[in-house]
């Protein structure tokens, strides 16, 4: 692969991550809420606090300076690797992010696993034979999983496969298994669309000059399958697949908070109700990074994948 | 002279919501070794569906009848290990459009190599190999170069001249090219035709060149084939049907030529849904008579080796 496009994207990258630190703090400063009189209500009861004292313990945690300064103070800090400290739990916020950050990446990766091996299975299956038996169960298939929203089969999974049959932990949290149930209902949600881009990639692709001249060659259907239309269907492939990935970044919060999972969606939401600002900050900057960082990676694939991206980036510049 | 390929009452019809096109209707005729037909006609005349009916690469939506005799054995009866076999290896097959034709995500190298295996059962070094010497003899500069590249690296004659070299692989006695100069410039035209000249000489292989550049055509192919709405109208040796061209619709088109002044032929061709009863070029003849109307022409022949679809030489 050629250096140039690789340091065009990153350097793209960089920016995106520069604007998305910028665009989370300037959200949160104009939310409404002062967070230091929330912290000593929250500590004294409601009564007795006065604008003195919550004044002193602003100027304490650093809340009074402008803006722009506040901003400064809190990106160099998070260059050295410090997010501040969580109001609530006193840990560093990063390390109280990376102990959540492993439960909801196998999550996000299982569920994505699944929606990856189901839908591109059943979509190439239902394009290979077309308005068959299989093509049609798989498209109702994807009709439901379409409509279905997400926390509804989350619901009826857990009292089902947890509940009732007691084969899946409910609330106590053990790894692998406890992930198994949502990883499933985020996949089988999820799998909708990767049949559709799929199939329909496939078919489009079907009618193409090149195939016919790859029969016409005398090449066997799988080989015209496998060696010619495959790799021009994976284009759209990752585009899904990376977009899955994405929503599972902030989807998974509901997720999550159904199973009584120690993710960090969980976590987040919790910040969120005693109004954490370090945390919600952090955590939402952090997964705001992730998601920079995936689309990055799905940007260098197709670089990899399809040349006439390539070529498109030395056309534009 | 014993026959290579035997077209026989061949018709094709696509099923589609408007109802059944008739795009290839009864086509008779015979290609012997060594021989290159033309098969001429405007667009839409269905030149290229019957290119495609004859290898069968056409969508399940066509459905084709009739014999394909090919080295006296039925194309159209084979099953689909049986035409496989004769695809690449016994007739080539030559896309119109090289720019849809070659798979965009693919190295020229990667497809040529591929083809070349199919064909010859040769290992990767021997292929690659074959690959550079048949780049080489198509005239390509620098064929190592031409195989990293990818189709949309070259320009509209070099993705011909690659087409050209993948068909040429399995050294087929015969080549079935579609338009292979529609769309080029004048020089790019003339690399592709010696292209294509430089393939039957170094294969020695009959052909059916479509096309609708009659110069092309003349030059190339020493039999024509003339198409009008899915039927054969005329059929004869080139040299014969250009000095005295029989049907109306050949004499149209000959006037429409640049050198000839052209005069364009007016009117447009019918609908291949809903056919006329009678002769279907009937309503941009200047000579139609009532009976031309009514009563469908069946070929008859013209003098020696002549055919012609037409009521004026009863
Ligand atoms: N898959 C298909 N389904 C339905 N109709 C089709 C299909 N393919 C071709 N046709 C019809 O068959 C007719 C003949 O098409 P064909 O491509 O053979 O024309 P052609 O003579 O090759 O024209 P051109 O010079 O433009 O290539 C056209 O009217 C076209 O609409
Ligand atoms: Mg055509």
């Amino acid at each position: 692969m050629k250096a140039l496009p690789v340091i065009k994207k990153t350097a793209v990258a960089i920016l995106t991550a520069l604007f998305v630190s910028f665009l989370t703090y300037g959200l949160l400063y104009i939310s409404p809420g002062d967070p230091a009189e929330l912290l000593l209500t929250e500590k004294m009861g409601s009564m007795g606090v006065q604008k003195e004292v919550v004044q002193r313990y602003a100027e304490q945690l650093g809340l009074n300076k402008g803006f722009l300064a506040m901003y400064k103070d809190w990106f160099v800090d998070m260059l050295h690797g410090d997010l501040g400290t969580s109001y609530k739990t006193g840990n560093p916020v990063l390390s109280d992010f990376l102990s959540r950050l492993g439960c909801s990446a196998q999550l996000a990766l299982l569920s994505t696993s699944i929606s990856l091996v189901l839908g591109v299975g059943l979509g190439l299956l239902s394009a290979r034979k077309r308005n068959g038996v299989i093509d049609r169960v798989t498209r109702f298939f994807s009709a439901i999983s379409l409509s279905v929203p997400s926390f509804w089969l989350a619901i009826l999974f857990l009292w089902v496969f947890a509940m009732k049959l007691g084969w899946f932990p409910i609330a106590d949290y053990q790894g692998i298994k406890s992930l198994i149930l949502p990883a499933v209902v985020m996949g089988v949600t999820g799998c909708a669309s990767l049949i559709r881009v799929t199939r329909s990639g496939v078919l489009d692709n079907l009618s193409e000059g090149y195939v016919v001249t790859a029969r016409a060659r005398g090449l066997n259907d799988r080989q015209v399958f496998v060696g010619h239309i495959l790799k021009n269907v994976l284009l759209p492939v990752v585009t899904m697949v990376t977009s899955n990935l994405i929503a599972h970044v902030g989807g998974s919060v509901i997720i999550e908070n159904i199973f009584s999972l120690p993710g960090v969606g969980n976590f987040l939401l919790r910040a969120l109700r005693s109004k954490d600002f370090p945390v919600i900050l952090g955590f939402v900057f952090l997964m705001g990074m992730i998601v920079v960082v995936l689309t990055t990676i799905a940007d260098l694939l197709y670089l990899a994948i399809d040349p006439r991206v390539r070529q498109g980036m030395y056309e534009k510049k | 002279m014993e026959e290579l390929l035997k077209l026989d009452h061949v018709s094709t019809a696509f099923q589609s919501r408007s109802g059944l096109v008739k795009a290839v209707c009864d086509v008779n005729f015979t290609v012997s070794p060594g021989q290159i037909v033309g098969l001429v006609g405007e667009t839409g005349c269905g030149k290229s569906v019957l290119g495609q009916s004859i290898l069968r690469l056409l969508p399940p939506s066509a459905v084709t009848s009739g014999q394909i005799l090919f080295e006296g054995k039925d194309l159209a009866a084979m099953n689909e290990e049986e035409i496989r076999a004769v695809r690449g290896k016994r007739i080539a097959y030559i896309n119109q459009n090289p720019t849809e034709a070659l798979n965009p995500v693919l190295k020229i190298g990667t497809q040529l190599i591929e083809s070349l295996r199919v064909c010859g059962g040769l290992t990767k070094k021997e292929a690659k190999e074959h690959a550079l010497e048949i780049l080489a003899s198509l005239s390509f500069d620098d064929p190592a170069d031409i195989m990293k590249k990818y189709p949309m690296e070259l320009s509209g004659g070099m993705k011909q001249r690659a087409l050209t070299a993948m068909a040429m692989g399995g050294k087929p006695p015969f080549l079935i090219a579609d338009e292979p100069t529609k769309g080029l410039d004048a020089l790019i035209r003339g690399q592709v035709i010696q292209s294509l000249m430089k393939f039957v000489e170094l294969t020695g292989c009959s052909g059916l060149i479509i096309t609708h550049d009659l110069k092309f055509a003349s030059a190339m192919c020493d039999t024509l084939a003339l198409m009008y709405a899915g039927e054969i109208v005329e059929f004869g040796p080139t040299k014969k049907l250009f000095s005295a061209p029989k049907h109306p619709y050949l004499s149209g088109l000959m006037a429409s030529m640049p050198q000839n002044g052209m005069h364009v032929l007016k009117g447009s061709s019918c609908s291949l849904i809903d056919m006329p009863p009678g002769c279907r070029f009937a309503d941009r003849c200047d000579h139609a008579t009532e009976a031309c109307r009514a009563h469908h022409p069946e070929m008859r022949s013209v003098g020696e080796d002549r055919l012609v679809r037409c009521r004026l030489y009863d």
